[in-house]
């Protein structure tokens, strides 16, 4: 296989983590927990899409839509009906990090009972692919990379011009000074989860696109997204974008070296290195963690 | 037949019982938030499983040996990560379990990866293979020993330090405690008796693989200690106890198997996810009730 | 004459720098704390003072300087390994172990020989025979303040007058060489500051040597041998209660330039 092949597919790997990421960190910021609820959202829109569209036929763009509005729901709820209780109660963050867990199972657990343990596809016809520069690219592909591209142009250009934007990186500052600005804490509050569960359902579905559905498709995408964006400094949307790129290239370039059966494990690899040498990431904001001894 | 069933569900409580209690001595007693353990509980497996296939080692030397590789897996966990804040630390141990998980699956040489290992032969005593009743006799010893050592661990002045660096590990160091060296023992014990369980579990099922590790495990031993009473030794059995025969009423229902599985985690996760949010005094209250007298 | 003067001096400090994030917290920090006496640390908010606890008791790492402790340069070394040589430190904000007793909080402080795993499991008997002689000594200490009927309280039961006065206790049963205590009567109402004033003086007549952060300046003037004043990092100012009392410099830092 090419190397330049291992480079295009560490890309396409990489702007998956990237979106995973970007959806923590903003998660992050606003909240300041760790939440692994992007992966049951992630998951939840893949095959939400995949009903709309297969099993019931409507066509794909409806069905976008449709699951878009699905996952939007179920991140807004899981925000209600679980975070929103504990940070009130002033829960510390393992209790958060562990419920969010504990979401993700149960979204997942529901999403393999009702649609099985097979694993589903979008049956997209299988074709060729590009051959440029001596890597094979799909259609698919392409759309995936092109698609993530613009999402974090507009992500990146939302969070820094709007007044919405601004509003949202205010708050992860200094949540109290920015409510008594006149921000409405609650409101950014749920855009900031809708928006995070928009980056997380984008990748859900183009996952499914682009390889396949099964019920835990999440688990593993999702804690490579925290990966990455531990990397890039958590909290620190743009530089979610860089994590995500350096695990996905990471990974696919280290299967030249190594076994492929171990590419999953190169991730967590780099994460506890990260951990222990760099935990604020290369991009780090707020050094919240203090070592112990 | 309904004996057997019971024998079995007992063994399982037994097994789950020393790993619950194994976990409650670090994250309960000393605050360590090992989202990992499951790893601990798979080295022990494997590795009474493979001296005891492969090299031929009776199973009373397996199973120790089995407790003092995971232990010194625990070490190996341990002296990079100890020093990590909180939920640094669990996405770091969760980290190193999904680690383990590929190692296995990958080092197929080793371990035949995927396929797993079947036919662990069960223990003998006196020339009879212990199986059944006896098994869980066996178990019930095993169980017992752990209670007893690390109920006495608990309740003692070093158990005392452990709570300290729980409550408040920078205050515990301005009094003179060597934190590090603490948590890191804490690790290692609880890794060992984890390692003892996952060899009882081993050699109960005959056979094991990659899959039987996964992280739904660590989440359920978190789930059996948070239920029973962090920090609480008897609680740690009860959380057991509940957890294992919550889910089983299910297997008498006329559905496929794989939604047998999915109920099952629905219910594990949406009980954690109730009890986080219910429990009055957070994670880590503890009962009222006075555990460690003085 | 030189020798002798050293030999009574507990602390040392030299030259003493630290920067938060270009910020200088502390610099050009000098002066010694004498045994047996009472020194206090007094200064505007933000003077450093707490600062400097944090580098002497190793909770931080000074950019430049020196700390001598009994004659032992004590730089680097880590914070559990400082308090095993006898120098033991209060927080400003309670750190008492909440889930523990309040006897439990103390005992704390003298099981270090009984609380290795060895001696727990090989050894039982002297775990229980250590344990029950400790108990008396401390129970010595929560009479000294006033807490004997609460032993058996969690420490988060307490009300917040009588958690200052386990935090002292604490930190006395520790019986070090040198105790640094911050702020121990800062927000306590006027009769338990007294109550403390007491302790501290008993405290010290019983040879013990205290190094005390505080704003109250009644309470400062009442107990201390010498008051060392810091403002802005540096120390301006050192001497007895009286002559610091009559220091333009020390009466410039507090009402302002």
């Amino acid at each position: 296989m090419a190397f330049t092949q291992l480079i295009v597919n560490g890309l396409i790997a990489g702007a998956i983590y990237a979106l995973i990421a970007s959806s923590f960190s903003l998660i992050f910021n606003i909240i300041k927990f760790m939440d692994l609820s992007p992966g049951a959202i992630f998951v939840t829109a893949a095959f939400s899409a995949y009903a709309f569209n297969i099993i019931l036929g409507l066509p794909f763009p409806i069905a976008v839509i449709l699951a878009l509005i699905v996952s939007i729901t179920v991140s807004l709820l899981i925000n209600k009906l679980v975070y929103q209780p504990l940070i009130n109660k002033k829960s510390n963050s393992f209790t958060l990090l562990l419920a969010s867990f504990g979401v993700f199972l149960i979204v997942t657990g529901f999403i393999l009972l009702i649609f099985g343990a097979e694993v589903k596809t979008f049956g997209l016809p299988i074709t060729k692919g590009y051959e440029v520069l001596g890597f094979i690219i799909t259609k698919t592909q392409i759309i995936l990379i092109i698609t993530s591209f613009i999402i974090f142009i507009a992500l990146h250009l939302f969070m820094k011009k709007t007044k919405l934007g601004k509003a949202m990186r205010a708050m992860s500052d200094n949540k109290q000074v920015a409510s008594i600005v006149g921000i409405d804490v609650k409101k950014i509050t749920n855009i900031t989860f809708i928006l995070a569960a928009f980056l997380a359902s984008i990748a859900g579905i183009l996952v499914a696109l682009e390889q396949n559905l099964e019920h835990n498709m999440g688990f593993l995408v999702i804690l490579k997204g925290l990966t990455a964006s531990v990397i890039g400094g958590i909290g620190n949307v743009p530089a979610a974008l860089i994590g995500g790129l350096i695990i996905g290239l990471v990974e696919n370039i280290g299967i030249w070296y190594l076994p492929s059966g171990y590419k999953d494990a190169i991730a967590f690899v780099i994460l506890i290195i990260f951990l222990i040498f760099r935990p604020k990431g290369l991009f780090g904001t707020k050094t919240r963690e203090e070592n112990s001894g | 037949m309904i004996e057997a069933y019971l024998i079995h569900l007992l063994i399982l409580v037994g097994i789950y019982a020393i790993l619950a209690l194994s976990l409650n001595l670090a994250m309960g007693n000393t605050g360590l938030l090992n989202v990992g353990h499951v790893a601990f509980y798979a080295v022990g497996a494997y590795t009474s499983a493979l001296l005891t296939l492969n090299l031929h080692f009776p199973f009373w030397i397996a199973i120790i040996i089995a407790g003092i590789f995971a232990a010194l897996f625990g070490l190996i966990i341990a002296i990079p990560t100890i020093r990590l804040r909180g939920d640094y630390l669990a996405i770091a141990t969760l980290g190193s379990a999904i680690v383990v998980e590929n190692v296995l699956r990958n080092w197929t040489s080793l371990t035949r990866g995927p396929l797993g290992l079947p036919g662990i032969p069960k223990p003998v005593f006196f020339g009879m293979q212990i199986s059944g009743l006896g098994y869980l006799v066996l178990v019930i010893v095993f169980a017992a020993i752990t209670y007893f050592i690390i109920n006495h661990i608990t309740k003692s002045p070093y158990g005392r330090v452990l709570k300290a660096i729980r409550e408040d590990e920078v205050a515990a160091a301005s009094l003179g405690k060597n934190v590090r060296k603490y948590k890191t023992q804490a690790l290692v014990i609880s890794a060992f008796f984890a390692g003892i369980a996952g060899s009882l579990y081993a050699h109960y099922i005959s056979f094991i693989d990659p899959g039987t590790f996964g992280i739904l495990e660590s989440i359920l031993i978190i789930s059996m200690i948070i239920i029973g009473g962090l920090a609480s030794t008897r609680g740690a059995i009860i959380g057991a106890l509940i957890l294992i025969l919550l889910p089983e009423p299910l297997r008498f229902l006329p559905i496929p198997s794989f939604a047998i599985g999915a109920i099952r985690q629905i219910i594990y996760a949406a009980l954690l996810v109730l009890i986080l949010i219910k429990r009055p005094q957070g994670i880590f209250g503890e009962f009222t009730k006075k555990e460690n007298g003085t | 004459m030189e020798n002798l003067q050293k030999k009574k001096m507990v602390l040392e400090i030299k030259n003493l720098e630290k920067s938060f994030g270009g910020v200088k917290a502390v610099s050009n920090c000098n002066f010694k704390i004498e045994e047996n006496k009472i020194t206090t640390l007094i200064g505007p908010n933000g003077a450093g003072k707490t600062t400097v606890f944090n580098l002497i008791t190793g909770l931080e790492k000074p950019d430049k300087g020196h700390v001598h402790f009994k004659g032992q340069d004590i730089l680097g070394l880590e914070v559990y390994k400082i308090s095993r040589l006898g120098l033991t430190r209060t927080f400003q904000l309670i750190r008492l172990f909440p889930k523990l007793t309040a006897l439990e909080n103390l005992l704390l402080v003298k099981s270090r020989e009984i609380e290795n795993l060895r001696t727990t499991i090989l050894n039982p008997r002297k775990v229980k025979d250590t344990e029950n002689a400790n108990k008396e000594r401390c129970l010595h200490f929560l009479k000294l303040v006033g807490l004997e009927e609460k032993k058996n309280s969690l420490a988060e039961n307490l009300s917040f007058g009588q958690q200052k006065l386990l935090e002292i206790a604490r930190a006395l049963a520790t019986e070090g060489s040198l105790i640094l205590l911050d702020e121990p009567v800062g927000g306590v109402n006027p009769k338990l500051r007294d109550n403390i004033r007491e302790i501290l003086i008993k405290i010290k007549e019983e040879g013990r040597t205290l190094f005390i952060i505080e704003h109250d300046m009644n309470f400062v003037m009442n107990i201390s041998d010498k008051v060392i004043v810091m403002d802005e990092g540096t120390v301006i100012c050192e001497g007895s209660p009286k002559e610091v009392q009559n220091n333009k410099k020390v009466l410039e830092a507090y009402l302002g330039k």
